[in-house]
């Protein structure tokens, strides 16, 4: 296992950094310490323990959206699609996820082929499997359809160790892992990814910015008033 | 070495004392007062009480020579983070040299051989290279040999193959191996035509 191969790696390690690691991977089902010859083999665990890493991604795709009007818009087919605990750098990975944004799923797949990255790598693999998953499950009827509509990084598990420099100094080595997240959203990707951008902060005219700030100054209340 | 130490110890004392001197006027009874971080711990005392020029103690008082003179700006940050759009950008930019294999159908980069297809032919050759070290082994190469796939031998009688040291593979050939890779595209001059005449190839497979 990835955390068993930095065990080797780190000079001082407490229990501290042994309990959450072996315990919330190998807990088992049924909560009984296994024993060989008497001895406890397995560190006893919790009946619950709280779920470690990211959650609410994923519970995107279980929202259920009320039935839309005949003349609305219809609203595009998405999938949300995370990796977890990817042992490369956020800081790092921000580059590849940054690269990918606004880029249809097969263009995507392509331009990460040719990064010399080591995140480029799970970037690609999570828009496949999200790919596959959005033709599985989230009723999108062809797999090229789609583009990437979000994607971006978050911090993940920092296991800190110890490293010997010269003349008695230590060096601390930060073993940084990252959550990369993506959401594939059908249709036809915008035009570029100055376009993509754009939504965020769009150029509003004159009139626009007024009515606005007009807006907001109307929503203003005094809240427990009459 | 201990007494050029010293020497250096002194010079950096009498210096500072000089500096702080001019700076401090000790008219008013200001004594100069230095902040010397001596293990972690910041203490103001007087350079009157200096400590003493003993080689080991010039080790324990830490003097933090590469310490930042100013807040690094945003601009700067910025900089650091997606470089510059002009000379060298940081963020990853989209390469717009990779081509489709029109063979395999696999993308590549621009100047490179298709790595799908270059795959498929090492293998190829590994197996002709394994048959051919099985079938000479180390006998000297005193006539030229010919690979031949299954099949390959019947096309030509007998007495074509005379004279050469045959190496047979297992396995039909592949259909992307032509057998026609020696035919010389220009005949040689001969006395009826005067010129180089080109020759359409054959057999390609």
């Amino acid at each position: 296992m990835q955390c068993m191969k930095l065990f080797s790696r780190l000079n001082i390690f407490s229990k501290e950094i042994l309990k959450p690691i072996v315990c919330g991977r190998l807990a088992d089902v049924n909560n009984q310490i296994q024993t060989t010859n008497g001895f406890h083999s397995s560190v006893p665990c919790m009946a619950w323990e709280k779920p470690k890493g990211p959650q609410k991604w994923l519970a995107y795709n279980k929202k259920i959206y009320p039935p839309q009007a005949p003349d609305e818009e219809r609203r595009p087919a998405f999938v949300c699609h995370m990796k977890t605990d990817i042992h490369y750098s956020p800081k790092k990975m921000w580059y590849i996820a940054c690269l990918v944004r606004g880029l249809s799923v097969e263009e995507a797949v392509k331009q990460l082929s040719f990064v010399s990255k080591k995140g480029a790598l799970a970037v690609k693999e999570t828009i496949l499997e999200a790919q596959k998953l959005a033709v599985e499950m989230h009723n999108v009827e062809f797999k090229s359809n789609l583009w990437v509509a979000e994607s971006f990084v978050g911090k993940g598990r920092v296991i800190r160790g110890l490293r010997r420099h010269a003349r008695a100094r230590v060096g601390r080595v930060d073993y940084r892992h990252c959550h990369y997240f993506v959401t594939l959203e059908e249709g036809k990707p915008p035009a570029s990814q100055k376009e993509y951008y754009a939504h965020n902060s769009p150029n509003l005219t004159q009139q626009e910015m007024l009515d606005k700030w007009l807006g907001q100054m109307r929503a203003r209340n005094i809240p427990n008033s009459l | 070495m201990a007494v050029m130490l010293r020497n250096v110890s002194r010079l950096l004392y009498d210096s500072f004392y000089t500096i702080s001197n001019s700076i401090f006027y000790s008219l008013y009874g200001i004594e100069p007062r230095v902040a010397v971080v001596v293990n972690g711990q910041c203490n103001n005392f007087d350079l009157n009480n200096a400590p003493s020029t003993v080689p080991e103690d010039i080790f324990k008082t830490d003097i933090l020579w590469a310490v930042p003179k100013s807040r690094r700006t945003i601009e700067k940050r910025l900089k650091r983070k997606f470089g510059d759009p002009f000379y060298k950008p940081k963020t990853l930019q989209l390469q717009t040299n990779i081509r489709i294999c029109d063979t395999c159908g696999h993308y590549h980069e621009d100047k490179v051989l298709c790595p799908h297809c270059y795959a498929k032919i090492k293998k190829e050759t590994e197996d002709i290279q394994a048959a051919i070290q099985a079938e000479l082994g180390l006998s000297p190469v005193d006539k030229s040999v010919v690979v031949l796939y299954q099949g390959d031998r019947e096309e030509y009688p007998a007495d074509h193959w005379k004279g050469k040291r045959i190496v047979e593979m297992k396995k039909p050939r592949p259909a992307w191996f032509s057998k026609n890779l020696l035919q010389k595209s220009v005949e040689s001059i001969s006395s009826s035509s005067p010129a180089n005449s080109d020759v359409k190839p054959t057999d390609l497979g």
